[in-house]
């Protein structure tokens, strides 16, 4: 489950992914590069990384916060 | 061993490169509703903690609340809460037992007492935790009443009792000091330097309130209008700026459709066929999810039927109440306390589809701290002795304050959606086909 949100004055674009399942998902954008993930799961709480790429993976079980542009 | 280890991990390597892959597709041009905040409300157990408790732990909890600051390692201290809602009170505590409540987290202080004198020392604790919500730099501020004074009901109590006409409990002449009597919060809190955006008036009329509980009441929507039409006339006299929002319906199927109790029923052609007669009414129907989130294809119908009529009307939305009464295969009910990622989980998909399918600009927790063996906070406190974990009374004085998996999934949302933003259209590829979100939520593993 994804849902995106736009900052118009700075184009940063916020992105909410949930994965609900027992496995790992990868997703790739073509159109948004991955600046910063916030994952909120068992092992951590929005525990944040420094990325720079246009493809993630969503661990199992977790709400994820993607920002970049 | 070596042989051993290399091919463990080369399965390692395998296994996890085996994720499913998606390919997702954004469109900035299909835009969607304009995000007015997160929130969250500090019923009942704010009061005790913002009251008595120590110094130093009701500052962590505030700070896990409303900071949006980071620690060293780039990791948020708080979830940064954009809305904060502050609950009247109608005078249960000062009632004791008399109130008939017999749980004294669910009484609540009431700002003017039966000789019409105002005291704003009350409800301190909540106060506490206001004026740190205002320092933190929240951005929306709500009051709500869920009771008019206890001296001014029909019944001299906070909740409404055997009487099942489904009219408000507020003596006919007392709706005038009712609505008065929220204007001289407005006004005292505006002068404090906290400016309340907006007052809800009542909430979930629709339920009977009959059991001694809780503080509460019932309303038609005839009930409602008639404060609504009081309220609008006092904010323009008094000059304020604050909006009132109506309806905190207790089921969304009661905003547009009459379900079974039509004097409660339909609300937003009830409130919004007249909204061009107020002045101060702001263009925003809020009803709470409860009871309306499984089955999934509950969640996504009912919502979808909303939405209908939200377009009908060009009319916003907010969720403005949940937490966990439905009973669901994937997490049971409400009772007995989940600190894990599986009720987070399931708010986060409730948050997911309020978004997406109802579109709703806001989103709106219960309460934000609880000391109930319950589903019902982000925050949960208990005395820290196995034995004899929710004590009342010691609970009221100091205890332990854990965070849940709830509040830091609420804060994957508030900590980074912020008011101003616009929702935008998001699509994923499963087989050759972009889902969008309706079919995002059919299809559960991601």
């Amino acid at each position: 489950m994804l849902s995106a949100y736009l900052n118009d004055e700075t184009s940063e674009i916020v992105i909410v992914g949930i994965n609900y399942s027992e496995e790992s998902k990868d997703l790739c954008f073509t159109d948004f590069t991955v600046e910063n993930i916030y994952v909120t799961s068992k092992n951590g709480n929005l525990k944040a990384s420094k990325v720079r790429n246009k493809r993630v993976r969503l661990e199992s079980r977790s709400v994820s916060t993607l920002i970049g542009h | 061993m070596y042989v051993k280890s290399i091919l463990g991990f080369l399965f390692l390597i395998i296994l996890n490169s085996n994720a499913q892959e998606f390919k997702v597709k954004l469109d900035k041009s299909k835009l969607y509703q304009t995000i007015e905040g997160f929130g969250a409300s500090d019923a009942w157990r704010c009061e005790f903690v913002g009251k008595n408790w120590p110094e130093k732990k009701k500052e962590k909890i505030a700070e896990l609340l409303f900071s949006k600051a980071l620690d060293t390692n780039g990791n948020p201290k708080g979830i940064g809460l954009s809305l904060w809602r502050f609950y009247i009170g109608a005078g249960t505590a000062e009632q004791k037992e008399e109130s008939g409540i017999k749980n004294e987290w669910r009484r609540v202080e009431a700002f003017v007492n039966k000789e019409g004198i105002y005291n704003w020392t009350k409800q301190v604790g909540q106060q506490w935790f206001l004026n740190k919500a205002s320092k933190y730099g929240v951005n929306r501020f709500l009051a709500f009443s869920i009771s008019a004074p206890v001296q001014w009901t029909k019944n001299g109590k906070g909740f409404n009792g055997d009487n099942k006409d489904g009219e408000i409990n507020l003596k006919r002449e007392y709706f005038e000091d009712y609505s008065q009597f929220m204007i001289e919060f407005l006004n005292h809190f505006k002068d404090e330097g906290i400016l309340f955006d907006y007052v809800s008036p009542i909430n979930e009329p629709q339920w009977d309130w009959e059991r001694a509980s809780q503080e509460g009441t019932p309303a038609t929507n005839d009930n409602i209008l008639k404060i609504i039409d009081i309220l609008d006339r006092k904010i323009q006299e008094n000059n304020l700026s604050t909006k009132v929002v109506v309806a905190e319906a207790a089921d969304l199927r009661w905003l547009y459709s009459d379900f079974g109790k039509p004097e409660r029923g339909n609300q937003i052609d009830y409130f919004f066929d007249k909204k061009d007669s107020f002045k101060n009414l702001k263009s925003t129907i809020s009803g709470h999810s409860y009871f309306t989130t499984w089955p999934l294809d509950s969640l996504i119908s009912i919502r979808k039927k909303l939405n209908k009529k939200l377009k009908k009307h060009d009319l916003e939305y907010w969720q403005s109440e949940f937490c966990i009464l439905d009973r669901s295969d994937d997490i049971g009910g409400g009772y007995k306390r989940d600190l894990g990622i599986n009720t987070a989980l399931y708010v986060a998909r409730v948050i997911h589809a309020d978004l997406t399918l109802a579109n709703a600009s806001s989103w709106q927790w219960w309460t934000a701290i609880t000391r109930a063996d319950y589903k019902d906070g982000l925050i949960y406190i208990d005395t820290g002795n196995e034995s004899d974990l929710y004590n009342q009374e010691s609970l009221k004085y100091d205890g332990v304050a854990r965070e849940s998996k709830l509040l830091w999934a609420l804060g994957n949302y508030s900590r980074f959606v912020k008011p101003g933003m616009r929702r935008i259209e998001i699509s994923l590829n499963e087989g050759g086909v972009f889902l969008n979100n309706t079919r995002m939520l059919c299809f559960l593993p991601i």
